[in-house]
């Protein structure tokens, strides 16, 4: 074949041009350590790219959704561990003090005690986390989750969430006689004053100390109702969710953990629900008792301690210690609950975690430049750049001109 | 009788020529498009003499240049292609480029909005989530207008190059126009061509190629006519140009309050026939250059990238937004739009909302007429017996509006901004409260104008055409979404969304909708027309046409952007972090969810946080980033595509080059032997002179 000098040259330039885009190409590579820098490069492992980072970005979000869940519920935790100690205290004392050998002096230094404990109890249950959410008030996180019972807010302690009340906790007072259907199915005639409200569930009188502006019980001891919602809780998404839909219920999903816990079924010994009143939304192990609260059952305890007497029925103190019990269980069970979401967090966040594994290491075989073929081609690109500005130099060189003198 | 000395001299004056040629080659050793040159020597005409014919030496015929034709046409179809495909690779990488990083972009954008939304599923009450989300919310948006600048920007770019091409087009044509007129003149005898102005015309064609594909047809008298796009576009013709020109696309969009331009135009190119007023718009037909690369580009790869982009980011708007609206805020009003996609303000809902709060314990209720004349949200607070009043207060600030509203007062009704609230019956308790609050419509910060074509000769003008989500199946319409089932029904529309730029056209009778890039017709849901409104629905959209004050001509065509122009106009709306709405309805009331749930509620935020792997997009396959990587991939592989051509035509054209300049072209080495070969008879006819000489010399002195 002839050849033509334009040929010999377009050759050289040719090969030169070829090279060089080739040594830039493995250039990128090796020095952003990826294989597919543009879409171009690869646009099918650049799609699944796009895919598999969304993919570890959403699991990474699903941990972090597990960390804050877990914050919140180990915050629950320890408050439930404390509260379990205090009324295991309140039940020993109640014991204690029930024992014959007891005088009057003994009881009164036991209800003392026993007050204090009160107390205790009753800021535990309205904890808040660090974004002053109170822990126990459900969905409505800004309010206490107990609160004293007072003139201003006695009317509104029928809320729920669901559908309005039609019957309240109280009938406030208006110096007529009333029967009450009680929860023992006994009805009883009380007469509240003005300044009274009756409980609608246990017929007992209350009266508005007009210094605290709180309803009181005879020995001075506010009455505390829960004030926090009835239904309706917060989840946090862990996992895949098939519908990806939070439904608007306590029901949640399989990949959803709840973060919030209502007061009324952990502290109570009773709740209340929209249905017909008495009725407990969430069943208990055990038959109602005569108060709805863990404070109710402790205040009345204190009242009996502290008359040195000890009543008959249903105010007993071995009643009263049946609801202590009734709690304690109820605390358990929430407690064994928060446990088991704290376990599944766990190993949600560890199944994540492997999936993720998972995923960076197709993405890595997707994406990443292999070192050891990239300088391998690298050097081989080289070597032939360098072969072919040799070859073209020597070839330049040869020209019959040079030989015409 | 054959003279020694002409016949030498004939010798002499052949070589001296062969070493011209010669010299001509090594001289243009490096010229563009040179044919090496050949002279022809033939032996000249033998005169009888007495024992036989006897040579009268040696003539020039004539200088040929060493050419195939089919290979120089070869030559330049591949150059064209190359050209085409060196130029789609300029802008493809550009727009590639900017796609590679998952970590960085709109996707990076779109993660960290849901990331955000996660935050505030997680931490509802607290103060900073909404503020971070709506940060968030703004660094989508600047997302996408950095990619909106981008694409303005490579639209740009192809509109530079295209009016550029045209021009060296147009010149390179007029030079052609003057080489054929001298070549028609001289080329008058065939053997004997004036081989450097051939040269320079093929080469003249070759430039022609970089910009535009050509064929070239010979004419007899040697002039030659151009054409391009397979005969389509006459470039001369009878040895006339017939220049192009460029002008923006006859699609054009006004905005409906102040009549400006909406978008920067696209160019388009155009030709007129001499002669003739009538002028054609020919960029469809242009394949081949620079020209049919830009234009390739931009309808095949940029235009797509635009739809698809637009479905990610229309459909991640439309869902979140139809979401939002299910929620309520802290303040209790019902959430409105996130985003935008038309930059239009909200238009406010005919009627007002109200409802009593879930709290009460009474049984009252407010009742709520007439259509509100600004936005608002209003608590009312019941003071209970015996003052019997109600304290007005702003759902937001809790400033006061008006305390002490007397409940005879509100029996009789009060109004603000257009609306009357009034005792809606039964019995308040102290401390029920009740909120009335006004909406806006979901489908107004939807809606986008056509495109018109302004050749058309109706009236109607592209502000008579609006083009939203199919409203079909809604409850109410307009509507702000309060029912349940018409977020269910926006998705199911959403689903159906193609990545389409569509253009209807006009027949008298009936509406054609097709893909404009690809041409496809796309079949009608249904077509129906209510006082003088022509309703189209088709993928999820529904084109309304308003013919009331305008009317549409047969044969009359209008374009349809919908997904494209959302991205242009794309924003975020909400700016107000008291606003969020992220606490849930309340799914036993009537109408479902026409009250808020708890203030430490989160459903609503977790649903629209949710939305993240939801598969919405394309048919229920593919969820708002998966969309996004559609595009990805697209853009990858129409770029990886066009540089496997590219290095295809780089062969062929490499090829072809070689083959000939094997043919064609200058060989150093063999012009030197050349050159010693007719040096060396150069000075053999010399000597034979100078033998002529020394006989003439012989006889001479011989006779003294």
């Amino acid at each position: 074949m002839r050849i033509s000098t334009a040929q010999m040259n377009f050759n050289g330039i040719q090969g030169f041009r070829k090279h060089t885009e080739d040594l830039y190409n493995i250039q990128e590579k090796l020095s952003s350590g990826k294989r597919v820098n543009t879409p171009g490069d690869d646009p099918v492992a650049a799609a699944r790219i796009y895919t598999l980072d969304k993919s570890i970005k959403q699991l990474d979000q699903w941990n972090a959704n597990g960390v804050y869940a877990q914050g919140k519920l180990e915050l629950e935790d320890i408050t439930l561990t404390n509260f379990t100690e205090v009324i295991q205290r309140v039940r020993e004392l109640t014991v204690y003090g029930m024992n014959d050998t007891q005088n009057i002096t003994g009881r009164r230094a036991i209800a003392a005690e026993m007050r204090g404990l009160l107390e205790n109890l009753k800021a535990l249950a309205n904890t808040q986390d660090s974004n002053g959410e109170y822990v126990f008030s459900g969905d409505k996180s800004t309010t206490p989750a107990y609160q004293a019972v007072t003139a201003s807010n006695v009317s509104q302690l029928s809320t729920g969430l669901q559908a309005p009340q039609p019957t309240n906790y109280f009938t406030v007072g208006t110096g007529a006689a009333i029967t009450i259907n009680r929860f023992d199915g006994v009805p009883t005639t009380v007469t509240p004053a003005a300044n009274q409200i009756v409980d609608n569930f246990n017929a007992k009188l209350y009266t508005l100390n007009p210094a605290t502006q709180t309803y009181e019980d005879a020995s001075g001891e506010a009455l505390y109702a829960y004030t926090g919602a009835h239904s309706g809780a917060r989840f946090v998404q862990l996992s895949p969710d098939n519908d990806h839909v939070d439904n608007s219920n306590d029901n949640g999903d399989a990949a959803r953990v709840r973060v919030s816990d209502m007061g009324a079924k952990t502290f109570g010994n009773y709740s209340k629900s929209s249905a017909t009143p008495w009725q407990p939304s969430y069943a208990l192990d055990k038959t109602p008792q005569l108060n709805y609260n863990a404070f109710d059952t402790i205040r009345e305890a204190i009242n009996q301690l502290e008359t040195g007497q000890r009543a008959t029925g249903t105010s007993s103190l071995d009643n009263l210690l049946v609801e202590m019990d009734t709690t304690l269980n109820a605390i358990s069970k929430t407690h064994a609950d928060v446990g088991t979401r704290l376990q599944r967090i766990d190993m949600q966040n560890s199944m994540n975690q492997d999936f993720k594994l998972g995923l960076s290491s197709s993405l890595a075989l997707m994406q990443d430049q292999d070192l050891v073929s990239g300088i391998n081609q690298y050097q081989k690109i080289l070597t032939s750049l360098q072969m072919s500005q040799q070859t073209f130099a020597k070839i330049s060189e040869l020209s019959l001109f040079n030989y015409i003198r | 009788m054959a003279d020694l000395l002409l016949t030498a001299s004939s010798g002499l004056r052949a070589f001296q020529q062969a070493l011209n040629v010669t010299g001509h080659n090594i001289a243009n050793v490096n010229t563009e498009g040179y044919n090496r040159q050949r002279l022809d020597i033939g032996s000249g005409t033998p005169q009888l003499s007495a024992g036989g014919y006897v040579g009268t030496g040696a003539r020039t015929t004539s200088i040929n240049r060493v050419y195939q034709e089919y290979l120089s046409n070869q030559l330049n179809s591949s150059y064209t292609a190359q050209s085409k495909y060196n130029n789609i690779d300029v802008y493809s990488t550009q727009l590639n480029g900017t796609l590679g990083n998952p970590e960085v972009g709109i996707s990076a954008g779109m993660q960290s909005m849901f990331k955000a939304w996660n935050a505030m599923s997680n931490d509802p009450t607290n103060s900073t989530s909404p503020r971070f989300l709506l940060d968030s919310h703004a660094q989508l948006a600047m997302q996408v207008e950095n990619y909106d600048s981008l694409r303005s920007d490579l639209h740009d770019q192809v509109n530079g190059q295209l009016s550029s091409s045209v021009t060296q087009v147009n010149r390179i044509m007029n030079e052609l126009v003057a080489l054929n007129q001298s070549l028609g003149s001289l080329n008058q005898r065939a053997e004997l061509p004036a081989n450097d102005l051939l040269d320079k015309r093929d080469q003249l064609i070759k430039d022609l190629n970089k910009y535009i594909d050509t064929k070239v047809f010979q004419n007899k008298d040697g002039t030659i006519d151009v054409y391009s796009s397979d005969g389509k576009i006459p470039l001369i013709t009878d040895n006339r140009a017939i220049p192009l020109y460029t002008k923006e696309s006859p699609m054009e969009k006004f905005d409906l309050v102040n009549g400006a331009p909406i978008k920067s135009q696209q160019l388009e190119i155009y030709i007129q026939m001499p002669g003739t007023s009538r002028e054609t718009l020919v960029s469809g037909n242009i394949r081949g250059g620079e020209i049919g690369g830009a234009l390739a580009f931009r309808k095949d790869q940029l235009m797509r990238a635009e739809d698809e982009l637009g479905l990610s980011i229309t459909g991640m708007s439309i869902a979140m937004n139809a979401q939002h609206r299910q929620g309520y805020d802290a303040s209790g009003v019902r959430g409105a739009d996130l985003f935008s996609l038309n930059g239009k303000p909200p238009v406010l809902m005919a009627n007002a909302s109200s409802y009593s709060n879930s709290s009460n314990t009474g049984s009252g209720s407010v009742s709520i007429t007439g259509t509100p004349a600004a936005e608002f949200a209003y608590k009312l607070t019941y003071n209970g017996l015996p003052a019997d009043t109600y304290d007005i207060t702003d759902a937001y600030s809790n400033a006061v509006i008006t305390a002490g509203v007397t409940a005879a007062a509100l029996a009789g009704g009060v109004t603000y901004h257009g609306v009357t609230i009034a005792n809606g019956g039964g019995v308040s308790q102290k401390g029920d409260s009740f909120v009335v609050y006004t909406t806006t419509d979901f489908h107004k910060s939807l809606e986008q104008s056509a495109y018109k074509d302004k050749r058309n000769s109706g009236t109607l003008t592209n502000n008579d055409i609006s083009i939203n989500l199919n409203k079909q199946g809604l409850s109410v319409n307009p509507t702000d979404l309060s029912n349940p089932a018409d977020l269910a029904q926006v998705q199911k529309q959403l689903a159906l969304l193609q990545p389409r730029t569509y253009s209807m056209s006009f027949d008298g009778s009936f509406y054609t909708v097709s893909d404009a890039r690809t041409g496809q017709i796309i079949t009608l849901d249904s077509t129906t027309t209510a006082a003088n409104v022509t309703t189209l629905r088709f993928e999820g959209l529904q084109v309304d046409i308003d013919q009331n004050t305008r009317q549409m001509n047969p044969g009359d065509k209008f374009e349809f952007r919908f997904l494209d122009d959302a991205v242009s106009q794309f924003s975020s709306s909400l700016s107000n972090p008291d606003k969020v709405a992220y606490r849930g309805g309340d799914l036993s009331t009537t109408p479902v969810g026409s009250k808020p749930l708890a203030i430490g509620n989160n459903v609503n935020a977790a649903n629209l946080a949710s939305l993240q792997d939801k598969k919405l997009l394309n048919n229920g396959q593919n969820t708002f980033k998966a969309a996004y990587s559609v595009m990805v991939g697209n853009v990858g592989s129409y770029h990886q595509t066009n540089e496997v051509s590219m290095q295809t035509q780089d062969a062929v054209n490499s090829q072809l080059t070689q083959v000939k300049d094997s043919i064609s072209g200058v060989n150093l080495d063999e012009e030197a032997a050349n050159m010693l070969r007719f040096q060396q008879a150069y000075q053999a006819a010399a000597q034979i002179m100078q033998a002529s000489q020394r006989i003439f010399d012989t006889i001479i002195g011989a006779l003294n």
